[in-house]
């Protein structure tokens, strides 16, 4: 399935992927440099311990060394080993006025310094020929000095970096290797569920049970969930249908014998009275199909277009004009009650108003229908009222009332309760609670009190207060 | 032949009791579950047909509680809902055929036909008696191979003295069969449509028991 284009697509595999191939060599790095500038912190330290003991060790040479020949060079052993071969390190014996007693090499560029003890640097340390310098005044007035030049302490730092560079540049390839390998791994169970689910007849909806990471729980949980609705509204759809097959049946097998019974009948009279049973089964067969369709276009529905603010006046004169002619066959008489100061104030609300009509038009046919007594006659009481108010409206007849045990079930489709001669699909109400909740109204059905039955149509928020 | 016919829907109802009534069956119409308890009791009915969404009383259980009381008499289902464990439910209550809606009235009479029949213990729908062959599908009569016209009630009476033909028939017994309750019934009627069979069939088709009724005579 495409997503929609202003949901970006993005692969959770590959970002994963992205940060690790960034992040790690990056945090990689850092670690290096910071282990190289440790190490080159050591190395400098020891390094410094290795000049001091040199430089104590000389100075407790030198004080052996005849200061008569100042000016020469003394041939002794001693001195003669700590002269190293290689020219990064040297050293210089001054006397306490400055007179150059003994130098190697590296030795002679070390400047004389009398008032300092201890390190200096001959110039800047990063520079090529700087040279770090170790101080020590003897005890017989001599001032030795111990160097080593600071690229040879430089040189062994980036040796030690470019080892671990050499370990990291190798490290990487295989590090990317293992993390797409893993990566793949973990999101296997998420492609076989993909896999699963894409693979399921659209009629399973039986729960996802595979052995799925924790991660995915919560999601499977809310899919099977989903599953269980729409496996019951799968459910009532398919009973709906066949519901409505066999209610169509009823009409149809009607108008199958009438057909028959005319066929067969040797009079006229017969004859006509059969043509018109034909007549009255096909017109129960189209109100079933015409209720059918009105409740298919508003199942799907979610809530009514919010067109114009409704006119219930108007509403109720055009859907007391359509069941005229039903209440003067009935010889019932219709009623409007306004209990408002103004039209506006009624139940204001802004609506579908066909679906309005609709919605008094059913209230008002019920009420017409079954507002004669149980004798079947019509009394002088037999009056319909339609009550519009501030807060409500209602729709009351005079007839025998709904038997208790009925009264829940009304609402249900298809049910009609017994022994009643009125013809009805048993969707009425159905819509007109369908359209009531369309319109944020909540629809009630009760007996009067003092007879009949009321239909009351409120706010929603009206009621709970 | 009698027919009880319990169906709430009025247009099918009107329509199955004319129709019937054409085809040569008395039916007895109601509506209402209720009255449908007892109504096998009421008349000795041939056949029962059984709506099974009625008002009331529900017409499985109604017809269990019928073969529980020892109602023996044929039922013909006539329902909507005709799947088959619908149609599974409603035999092993003790249906004995069941027809889906909308049917042909043709149906309806055959299987009424075949029903009896098979009560009565028939393997034909023609019944013989001596030279006398009844077909009681097409409502013919023929003797020694002649067509024999009779009307809708002495065929009615003929059918019925055929069916037992060891039994004594009551005047009574044959009015309840040829006539239903609401039929106005002349007190000469059933010895009108005797001698009319006698008529047309020799005298001693029937044999009168003074006093007592009627029964099939010799054979022709």
């Amino acid at each position: 399935m495409l997503a929609k284009k202003d949901t970006p697509i993005f692969s959770i595999k590959r970002r994963l992927f992205r940060y690790l191939a960034i992040g790690l060599p990056l945090l990689w790095l850092v670690t290096m440099s910071l282990s190289v500038s440790f190490v080159f912190h050591e190395m400098n330290e020891g390094d410094d311990a290795e000049m001091r003991e040199i430089a104590s060790l000389m100075a407790t040479l030198s004080v052996a060394i005849d200061t008569s020949q100042a000016g020469q060079t003394p041939d002794n052993h001693l001195l003669k080993a700590l002269e190293s071969d290689d020219a990064d390190n040297g050293f210089a014996i001054w006397t306490l006025a400055g007179r150059r007693l003994s130098a190697d090499e590296l030795g002679e560029t070390i400047p004389f310094n009398s008032n300092h003890q201890g390190f200096a640097d001959t110039q800047s340390w990063w520079k090529s020929s700087a040279v770090r310098v170790l101080y020590l005044q003897t005890t017989d007035g001599k001032v030795i000095a111990i160097g080593q030049r600071w690229a040879e302490r430089i040189e062994s730092a980036v040796g030690v970096a470019v080892s671990m560079l050499i370990v990291l540049l190798l490290g990487i390839p295989l590090f990317i290797l293992f993390t797409n390998w893993a990566i793949n791994r973990c999101f296997s169970a998420l492609t076989q569920l993909a896999t699963d689910v894409d693979n399921r007849s659209p009629n399973d909806l039986t729960p996802l049970n595979q052995a799925i990471p924790k991660e995915l729980q919560p999601f499977i949980a809310a899919l099977n969930r989903l599953f269980v609705r729409v496996a019951q509204t799968f459910e009532q759809e398919q009973r709906f249908t066949s519901d409505a097959a066999h209610e169509l049946r009823s009409p149809l097998a009607a108008i199958k014998a009438q057909s028959d019974a005319l066929r067969l009948s040797p009079n006229r009279d017969k004859q006509l009275h059969h043509a018109e049973q034909i007549g009255t089964a096909a017109n129960r067969a189209t109100h079933l199909v015409d209720q059918l369709l009105t409740l298919s276009r508003l199942d799907p529905m979610t809530v009514a277009e919010k067109g114009q603010t409704v006119d219930w006046q108007a509403i109720s004169e055009q859907a007391l004009q359509n069941v005229h002619h039903l209440a003067r066959e009935k010889c019932s008489s219709l009623k409007r009650n306004i209990i408002a100061d103004s039209p506006e104030q009624i139940l204001p609300l802004r609506g579908d108003i066909v679906l309005l009509v609709l919605l008094l038009r059913n209230l008002l046919d019920n009420a017409i229908r079954y507002s004669i007594d149980e004798k079947g006659e019509s009394h002088e009481k037999n009056v319909v009222e339609l009550t519009l108010a501030n807060d409500y409206i209602c729709v009351r007849d005079h007839g025998k009332g709904i038997a208790d045990e009925y009264l829940n079930r009304v609402h249900e489709r298809f049910f009609r309760p017994a022994g009643q001669n009125e013809t009805g699909s048993g969707l009425g109400l159905s819509i007109v609670e369908r359209i009531a909740k369309l319109h944020g109204l909540t629809f009630s059905l009760d007996n009067h009190v003092e007879g009949g039955v009321v239909a009351c149509l409120v706010y929603e928020q009206t009621k709970t207060k | 032949m009698r027919i009880l016919l319990l169906e709430d829907d009025y247009g099918i109802g009107d329509a199955l009791q004319s129709s019937l009534g054409e085809l040569g069956f008395n039916v007895d119409w109601l509506a209402d579950g209720a009255l449908g308890e007892t109504a096998p009791d009421v008349a000795p009915y041939d056949a029962i047909i059984l709506d099974l969404g009625l008002p009331h009383v529900d017409g499985l259980a109604l017809l269990r509680a019928w073969r529980q009381y020892g109602v023996a008499t044929p039922v013909l289902i006539l329902t909507a809902r005709d799947a088959l464990p619908d149609r599974v439910s409603g035999l092993n209550a003790g249906a004995d055929d069941y027809l889906g809606k909308p049917f042909a009235i043709e149906e309806v009479v055959a299987r009424l036909h075949a029903l009896i029949r098979r009560y009565r213990g028939q393997q034909e729908n023609t019944c013989q008696f001596g030279a006398l062959s009844f077909n009681q599908h097409t409502h013919t009569v023929t003797l020694n191979g002649e067509e024999i016209p009779l009307n809708k009630r002495e065929l009615m009476l003929l059918d019925l003295l055929l069916s037992e033909p060891k039994r004594k028939f009551s005047r009574a017994d044959i009015e309840e069969k040829l006539y239903s309750w609401e039929q106005e019934v002349a007190s000469n009627a059933v010895e009108a449509h005797i001698s009319n069979l006698r008529k047309k069939m020799g005298k001693n088709i029937v044999k009168t028991h003074r006093g007592i009724g009627y029964q099939l005579g010799e054979k022709p």
